[in-house]
């Protein structure tokens, strides 16, 4: 996506927006800055991103929403200091590490409403105009492109687009509505009564808690096998839906972080990124998340990554795979894994086998390692017969 | 004698007849409420004078209320003073190396 001129990213449409209920509320009401034909008078104390804070202007009047931005994971990227802790990470060695490379992943309210991202050089989207629908690819491709915008809209060359968007148009916010998006578990409790639902703890990651979405809240038959298709009998809940319905999709290696000594800007190198299909035990297997096998996704961890700012600085790198748990957005109705048993039964490519790891993150992945493969299926006697009579 | 007292027993009888009759202006007059008086007392009259120099209301011009002018808005929605006023970008040269 390219950059905005700058005059672009400020224009003002003033044809539709002055008559929203936003515009009659006037500049200065939200921005602060003074009256002025003059700019720099104008700018003076004017607050760029009134949002930026949730409690700020927002909150005057969508108090409702705003009171879950503490807890929200887009506004305190609690996610990233989940793992980052149970690697043995210490707020204060990391801090600055956090600051330079992590934070510009913070999210605020214009960031989805408003503008697009400062990730990709910010501006309004349509003249600051608010969209309650936020922009799939201005907005949540714009941060979420290298591996879900990708993977949903087909940008690799040789892997079909997800369905949902190929053949059903959905864009990000059909599944990942508005509760979801702005951490109201309220509404999912209403459903999900399970066990751990009666002291919902505020989410620490984004696969803690109810699965939001989850594919069972629109494939109800499938969820509960009232379908006639045999491997959602045979196999339930054991397999996650992604290993039957997802493709290839992106691992990576390393992510270094550090300051450039030339311009002072911080910046990342990947040590590559590759394609993969690997299925693999579910390493946070709950209530909410039964299945035994998912796919997994290497993610670009390695106890070097943050070594520009220290030695050691994740002392219990093992604590955590680096083979995590995936939910690939790039969902085909059919694929190599649902056209015939045995090209996941007996075939120990599909799999996250040991071979397959880094010597030096095999204590990490333990728990994920898959050490016997499913037999092959060799006659169909050996297939239940689940519609009996 | 007869007919004499028959006439002062008449003229006795119209005037006291005329002395029990309601005063006439008074029947049928509306009462006036008091936020009528009021009204009534508030309405400012019109001099002759005034009258005269504004015959038709519709004519009256109110004095006029400067129009709320705004400044941001002015600037924002132009967008040549937008081009013109725009401070020159630096032109940052990602160092990023693979994917993120």
């Amino acid at each position: 996506m390219p950059p905005l001129e700058a005059w672009e990213k400020v224009l003002v449409n003033g044809e539709t927006f002055p008559g929203t209920v936003h515009g009659l509320v006037g500049c200065v009401g939200c921005h602060g800055g003074t009256q002025s034909a003059e700019k720099e008078v104008a700018h003076a104390d004017m607050v760029v991103n009134p949002s930026a804070e949730a409690d700020g202007v927002c909150s005057q009047c969508h108090p409702h929403i705003t009171a879950s931005a503490e807890t929200n994971l887009h506004n305190n990227l609690a996610g990233y200091w989940t793992v980052l802790e149970a690697r043995g990470a210490s707020p204060h060695k990391l801090g600055e590490a956090f600051s330079n490379h992590c934070t510009s992943c913070h999210t605020t309210c214009s960031d989805c409403h408003i503008s697009q991202p400062n990730s990709v050089g910010g501006g309004f989207i349509d003249g600051h105009n608010f969209n309650a629908r936020p922009s799939m690819t201005r907005n949540c491709t714009a941060c979420h492109g290298s591996r879900v915008g990708n993977e949903y809209l087909g940008k690799h060359e040789g892997l079909m687009a997800d369905v949902h968007f190929r053949q059903g148009r959905m864009d990000c916010v059909a599944c990942h509505d508005g509760d979801h998006m702005h951490g109201q578990p309220q509404n999912c409790i209403e459903c999900h009564e399970g066990p751990e639902s009666a002291q919902l703890p505020p989410p620490d990651h984004r696969y803690s808690g109810a699965q939001q979405p989850s594919c069972e809240a629109c494939h109800v038959t499938a969820a509960t096998k009232q379908d006639d298709i045999l491997m959602h009998k045979l196999h339930g809940s054991k397999l996650s839906c992604q290993v039957c319905h997802s493709i290839s999709y992106s691992s990576c290696d390393g992510c270094h972080v550090a300051v450039s000594a030339e311009t002072g800007n911080p910046y990342y190198a990947t040590e590559g990124t590759y394609f993969t299909f690997l299925i693999g035990k579910n390493p946070i297997q709950t209530y909410e998340r039964p299945y035994e096998y998912v796919p997994l996704r290497h993610v670009p961890i390695s106890t070097t990554n943050f070594e520009y700012y220290g030695e050691n600085l994740l002392p219990e790198f093992n604590n955590v795979e680096t083979w995590k748990y995936a939910t690939p957005h790039n969902i085909q109705r059919f694929t190599p894994q649902n056209q015939s048993c045995n090209y996941c039964h007996g075939n120990a490519e599909i799999f996250l086998t040991a071979d397959k790891v880094k010597p030096e993150e095999l204590e990490a992945n333990l728990d994920v390692i898959v050490d016997q493969i499913p037999p092959a299926i060799l006659s169909a006697d050996q297939i239940p017969d689940v519609f009996g009579p | 004698m007869r007919i004499l007292k028959t006439i002062i027993l008449t003229v006795l009888l119209l005037a006291l007849l005329t002395a029990c009759q309601v005063e006439p202006t008074l029947v049928g007059e509306p009462e006036t409420t008091q936020t009528e008086m009021a009204t009534l007392t508030e309405t400012p009259t019109a001099a002759p004078t005034e009258i005269a120099l504004n015959p038709d209301p519709e004519e009256v011009q109110s004095d006029p209320t400067p129009e709320v002018v705004d400044e941001c808005l002015n600037c924002h929605i132009d967008k040549q003073r937008l081009i013109d006023t725009a401070k020159p970008e630096e032109e940052v040269v990602s160092e990023n190396e693979g994917e993120g």
